[in-house]
C-alpha cells in the first residue's frame, strides 16, 4: 500500500543503470508488477526488498529510498 | 529531434492494448453466456404458452434485452483475435508473467460458468431441504461449491500448479500485498451476507439455507475481481 512519507529514487537509479524493470525484476527475484509499483510509489517494500534491489543496483537502501520530512 | 526510447513505456502500452482486449472478451463471453440462455427460456416460455398476463410481457422484456445481448457479444467477438499488439507482448514478457496474466484472466471466466451453474445448485438445494433431493440432485447441490473451491484456491497460490521455481515470481511480497487486499474484500461481502442470511432465517428457514450459496459464490467472486483488478492495475503501474 502507497505511503506519502516514502519517497523513492529507484526509477532514476534503474534507467541510470541502463536497466529495464524487466531485468531489474529478474536480478532481484520478483515480478516487473512489483518494480513497476515500487517505482510509481503505490507499493512500500518490506526491508528485504528494499536490500535487494539495493543489492542488485548495486547502491545502499538509503541511496534509493528515504523518508520525506 | 525524435524522442529516446522508453522500453517500459512501449511494454506498459501494450499490456493497456491487451486489458482493453480481454476486457472486450469478457463483456462478449458474458454477455453470449446470458443472452443464449435468455433468448431460449423467454421465448420458448412464451412459444409454450406458460406465460401469461404480466409474465407474457415480462418474458418478451427478458427476450428482447437477450437479443440485445446477443448482438453485443457478436459485435465483440469480431474483435475477439489476437492483435499484432497481443503478439509483441506475448514476445516480450516474461514467461513467469505470461502464467499469472493467465490465471487472473482464467478467475474471471470461471465466474461465467459458476454463475451459470448457481440456479440450478440453488434448484437442487431448495429440494434437498425440501426433503425431495436424492441422489443427482443431491449432487447438483453442492456441484456450484465444488467449482468455487477452485477459483478460491488459485486465488490463495494453493492450487498446486505453481512449483517453486514460479512461486518466486507469481507469489511476491506484491503478489501477496494484493491477495490480502482482495481476501479482505471477499470476506467483507461474505460477513455481510452471511448476516442479511441469520437475520432472514430466523423467520425463513428454508430459505437461508438455499441463500448461503449464493452469498459463498458472490463473496469469492468480489475477491476474485479485486484480485484481477488489482493484478491488472499494477501491471499498469498504478495499482
Amino acid at each position: 500500500m502507497a505511503d506519502p512519507r516514502l519517497s523513492s529514487r529507484l526509477k532514476e537509479v534503474r534507467t541510470a543503470a541502463g536497466l529495464t524493470q524487466v531485468e531489474l525484476a529478474t536480478l532481484a527475484g520478483v515480478s516487473r508488477k512489483t518494480i513497476n509499483t515500487v517505482e510509481n510509489g503505490v507499493f512500500v517494500p518490506s526491508t528485504i526488498l528494499a536490500l535487494s534491489l539495493a543489492r542488485a543496483l548495486g547502491t545502499t537502501v538509503e541511496g534509493l529510498f528515504w523518508l520525506t520530512d | 529531434m525524435t524522442e529516446p526510447r522508453d522500453p517500459d513505456a512501449e511494454y506498459q502500452a501494450l499490456i493497456r492494448a491487451e486489458h482493453d482486449r480481454q476486457r472486450r472478451n469478457l463483456i462478449a463471453s458474458a454477455s453470449l453466456a446470458t443472452g443464449l440462455p435468455g433468448v431460449m427460456l423467454s421465448f420458448g416460455s412464451v412459444l409454450a404458452g406458460a406465460a401469461e398476463g404480466v409474465w407474457f410481457w415480462i418474458a418478451i422484456g427478458c427476450g428482447v434485452f437477450s437479443v440485445a445481448l446477443l448482438a453485443v457479444s457478436i459485435l465483440l467477438l469480431g474483435r475477439y483475435e489476437p492483435s499484432s499488439d497481443t503478439l509483441r507482448l506475448a514476445r516480450a514478457t516474461p514467461w513467469f508473467e505470461e502464467i499469472q496474466r493467465g490465471r487472473t484472466t482464467w478467475l474471471l471466466y470461471v465466474f461465467i460458468m459458476i454463475f451459470g451453474f448457481l440456479p440450478m445448485s440453488m434448484g437442487a438445494a431448495w429440494d434437498v431441504v425440501a426433503g425431495e433431493g436424492h441422489g443427482f440432485r443431491a449432487i447438483n447441490a453442492v456441484v456450484c461449491l465444488l467449482m468455487v473451491s477452485m477459483p478460491v484456491m488459485v486465488l490463495l497460490g494453493r492450487d498446486g500448479s505453481i512449483t517453486p521455481k514460479m512461486r518466486k515470481y507469481l507469489d511476491d511480497e506484491h503478489t501477496r500485498d494484493i491477495r490480502k487486499r482482495a481476501m479482505s474484500s471477499g470476506f467483507v461481502v461474505l460477513m455481510l451476507g452471511a448476516t442479511a442470511v441469520y437475520l432472514f432465517g430466523l423467520w425463513r428457514q428454508e430459505l437461508a439455507v438455499v441463500m448461503i450459496l449464493p452469498v459463498i459464490v458472490l463473496a469469492a467472486f468480489v475477491a476474485a475481481l479485486r484480485f484481477a483488478l488489482l493484478e491488472r492495475a499494477a501491471e499498469r503501474g498504478d495499482g
